[in-house]
């Protein structure tokens, strides 16, 4: 079968990944990460599905051996890219183009400086997702970011770098803005411009509404508007329609012609009719209509908010570059019940810190009993999470963990600190679950030169 | 001092020496022969009259009452203007004190150039008016009216002014006279001033529109010939009004709305106790374009326009024919007989003018206090307008040839030159095809 792709070398060195049918680049064993510098996609007179499928797999959010590398496009297949414009860094002819060289070299010098992920998955939430994008824009240069609108989302407008990033799925959106606000908060991002004042519904805070001309009285907008005509000889002013006398126009009190606007007549104003309730008037009511929760205000019901201009700032560009802004965002995430999968992640990410005087303490026991299952497992934990809520918890199996940061040298007082949490939790089990007994509590942290790997290795194992 | 004892030698001789009774008729018949019978003498009976058939006809008005408040029928209040924003809110709120409650009020706005469409939206926001109309191009009063009038839902029309503001039951009494009679398809109210006390011109007019509206209308009611609904407060059937096509081109339309009304061969009816209280010009030269502008409607209506009422045809009617000759003869023809009057004055007693004249005023005057006494047997607040008698002093001067004056020329004015055409209260757009249509 003939290869999809082959890879070449360029006068200036580069290594260039020429794409030439459809290929899943991270599943091509074929492929190593530092074979290619530079991915350039041939017009093999693919389709647009082709091509948009194509980009998807080699997204620099999705694919690890892609991730940051320059993107080009041959530039035939510039129409056909529509809404995935943004993930491509320009449309050459040849893989020794001069504007491929240079926008190549460009984005080099800025990924010399950045830090890449080298797991899939690290965090519960889709955070990391998120950085990459971080990453992917200040590798580009895209430092200061408007807002664009954007039906997808309920304000109706995208802030930061979303705004180059318009095909997020929808659970993720409402991550995508708080993430936002923690950059805010952690001063990585901050508001450099006063943009627009838009909008949004007090109820349910969305952008998505109708604006319809009303009713006064009975709020309907079954509307007709007609001119109304002055006929100047006998005064008589009336609609429109009362005038039309087979194809001209014929004043019905005096029954003369109107021949000549401004001589014979004039339109002095314009009535509107409700189709409902027979009312007329000259000026039709706002009202507002909201998309999302169905309800109708007035206009001044609406909450206004102010839209910025976004930059990151160069703390931001340092913190996203590297990993220290992954590590920033997940101290907000630590606390709290998760999965057995995300709370290995989370311990994972802890050891990209930076800050080797913060040390995590685990403390893991078993649940044994004749009726236990997955259920009073379940409930034992939420009770402990309630009682515990600081802690990082979660469950695999019959074991229970219970992970708490704090400083390497405080590992004394908080073992005793948490040996207390165990006896208290053993009393709650006593009185509410009679027949189930804890193991004796497994204390462990990670020692000295062990690699995070082997220290969650310890973790996981069954006791 | 001399001269002051001359004045009175000469009085005194007046009614002594120099002039028996014959004499006194001889040289003051106009006074004695023309204005003594309409304005003062037939006023004083036919009060007597109203008077005497007070209690019949109260217990027919408050049959018509009931009948009212059974069919409780919408009525539209319509109040067309230019630039009269200030006065709107006043207006509503005193509409707002009405004892006729089912009604709706329509505001037009004929072309302000002023912050009355703020005002009259905001109104209209807030519910005090139902609806608020606006040529963006000035059109003249007339199509003001009619453009409210073809939105009108009410079955009769109350028309306005809107520097108008209404006794509490004024739109009830206005209304109840079309129970009173079937055949009565339009109501004139009883205009009053309400700044009386700003000046001494205001005062006069006051009075004047005391005798001249609440008492003379009266009159010309009981006598049938009631010929003019005032434009400040009027009542119409909606159904009639669009009849006969509304108002025509004015100035002088309310005038010409009657003559309409009347010549179809319905009855017009004036409810004296339906007050409407509206503020009157209060310099003079105001006042003197004012009523140069009414004194031209006459000859354009009445003697132009509505000149076939005079004349036998197949839809002659006595009473109409009676009720514009008498308006013609005395508002306009005695005018000419009174400057002819005072020319023969002047020359046969040269000698002696001033006693002349002031025992002319003291005739006046005379005459004056039986027309107050009858204006106080009419009047519905007579204690209050009783102030108004140290007024009386002046009335001579005032309706006797500030008024009469100001309409000779403003007649001789418009049967000459046709000036009402080229007044500014009109805009020249409509004023210039009313002219060649000859309306």
């Amino acid at each position: 079968m003939a290869s999809n792709y082959q890879i070449k070398t360029n006068l200036s060195g580069r290594n260039i990944l020429i794409v030439e049918g459809v290929i899943n680049i991270d599943l091509t064993e074929e492929i190593k990460t530092e074979d290619f510098d530079i991915i350039w996609i041939m017009d093999t007179k693919q389709t647009h599905a082709e091509l948009s499928y194509q980009l998807q797999l080699m997204s620099p959010f999705h694919s690890l051996k892609c991730h940051l590398k320059p993107r080009f496009l041959e530039t035939s297949l510039k129409n056909r890219v529509l809404g995935l414009s943004t993930v491509v860094d320009g449309y050459v002819d040849s893989i020794d183009d001069k504007l491929l060289n240079e926008l190549s070299n460009d984005i080099y010098e800025k990924l010399a400086y950045i830090e890449t992920f080298d797991i899939a998955e690290v965090t519960k939430s889709n955070y990391i997702y998120f950085l990459k994008l971080c990453k992917y824009a200040i590798s580009r240069g895209m430092n200061t970011f408007t807002m664009s609108l954007d039906k997808a989302y309920a304000i109706g407008h995208t802030a930061l770098f979303v705004a180059k990033q318009n095909n997020l799925l929808s659970n993720m959106r409402a991550e995508f803005i708080h993430f936002n606000h923690i950059l805010m908060d952690l001063g990585y991002a901050i508001k450099t411009k006063f943009l627009e004042r838009i909008h949004i519904c007090p109820k349910c805070k969305n952008t998505h509404l109708f604006y319809m001309e009303a009713c006064p009285k009975c709020n309907s907008s079954n509307l007709q508007e007609e001119p109304v005509l002055h006929h100047f000889r006998c005064a008589n002013i009336s609609p429109e329609s009362s005038y039309l006398y087979d194809g001209e126009l014929r004043c019905p009190k005096c029954h003369h012609f109107l021949r000549h606007i401004g001589v014979d007549y004039d339109r002095p104003s314009n009535v509107y009719t409700c189709k409902e309730c027979n009312h007329n008037f000259l000026h039709t009511k706002m009202k507002v209509y909201c998309h999302a929760c169905r309800k109708s205000m007035r206009p001044s019901d609406l909450i206004p908010t102010d839209l910025y201009l976004y930059e990151f700032t160069p703390d931001g560009i340092l913190a996203l570059s590297s990993n220290d802004a992954l590590v920033a965002i997940s101290k907000d995430l630590w606390a709290g019940y998760s999965n057995f999968t995300s709370f290995i992640s989370q311990i994972r990410l802890f050891s990209y810190s930076k800050d080797k005087n913060e040390a995590i303490f685990i403390n893991r026991f078993k649940v044994d009993g004749p009726n236990v299952n997955k259920e009073t497992i379940i409930s034992i934990v939420s009770d402990i999470q309630k009682r515990y809520h600081y802690n990082n918890l979660s469950y695999n199996g019959n074991n229970i963990f219970m992970a708490t940061k704090a400083p390497a040298d405080m590992s004394d007082t908080l073992k005793r600190l948490m040996e207390e949490e165990y006896l208290e939790t053993m009393k709650i089990i006593d009185l509410k679950y009679p027949g189930i007994v804890l193991s004796e509590p497994n204390y462990l942290n990670q020692n000295e030169g062990e690699k995070i790997e082997a220290f969650i290795k310890r973790i996981s194992k069954d006791n | 001092m001399d001269i002051i004892f001359n004045i009175v030698d000469g009085i005194v001789a007046c009614f002594t020496r120099n002039l028996s009774w014959s004499a006194v008729l001889h040289t003051y018949w106009f006074l004695f022969f023309i204005e003594f019978p309409r304005y003062y003498f037939l006023e004083f009976v036919i009060a007597i009259w109203h008077k005497i058939t007070y209690r019949r006809r109260e217990k027919a008005m408050a049959v018509a009452k009931m009948k009212l408040y059974i069919e409780n029928p919408l009525i539209t209040i319509l109040a067309p203007g230019k630039n009269e924003g200030k006065h709107i809110y006043k207006l509503v709120k005193s509409l707002n004190e009405q004892t006729y409650r089912n009604y709706e009020i329509i505001i037009v706005d004929d072309g302000s150039d002023d912050a009355t469409p703020l005002i009259c939206r905001d109104l209209e926001k807030a519910g005090y008016i139902d609806l608020y109309l606006r040529s963006d191009i000035r059109g003249g009063k007339a199509s003001a009216a009619n453009f409210g009038v073809h939105y009108a839902k009410g079955k009769y029309i109350v028309h306005l002014d809107a520097d108008s503001s209404l006794d509490r039951d004024a739109i009830e009494k206005i209304l109840i006279p079309f129970y009173y009679d079937p055949k009565i398809k339009a109501v004139g109210g009883c205009v009053k001033v309400r700044n009386s006390e700003e000046s001494l011109c205001t005062s006069m007019q006051a009075l004047e529109y005391l005798k001249t509206i609440q008492v003379g209308r009266m009159v010309t009611n009981t006598l049938g010939i009631y010929h003019i609904i005032s434009g400040a407060f009027g009542a119409f059937e909606r159904n009639k009004l669009m009849q006969i096509g509304m108002w025509d081109i004015g100035p002088g339309l309310d005038g010409d709305i009657t003559q309409k009304i009347r010549k179809s061969g319905d009855k017009v009816y004036f409810a004296e106790n339906a007050i409407c209280m509206t503020n009157v010009p209060t310099a003079w030269h105001a006042l003197f374009k004012q009523r140069q502008r009414w004194s031209k409607s006459l000859i354009r209506f009445r003697l132009r326009k509505h000149f076939d009422i005079l004349m036998p045809h197949k839809h002659f009617n006595f009473l109409n024919w009676i009720s514009n000759m008498e308006n013609l003869l005395y508002d306009c023809v005695f005018n000419f007989l009174w400057l002819f009057y005072m020319i023969t004055l002047v020359f046969m007693h040269t000698d002696r003018l001033l006693e002349i004249f002031l025992v002319s005023w003291l005739i006046r005057l005379c005459f004056s206090l039986v027309a107050f006494g009858v204006i106080m047997m009419v009047s519905e607040r007579a204690s209050e307008e009783r102030k108004l008698i140290p007024y009386l002093l002046l009335s001579s001067f005032y309706t006797g040839y500030f008024l009469r004056s100001t309409r000779l020329l403003a007649h001789i004015k418009e049967l000459f030159f046709f000036s009402s055409y080229k007044d500014p209260w009109n805009p020249k757009k409509t004023s210039d095809l009313a002219q060649i249509e000859g309306i």
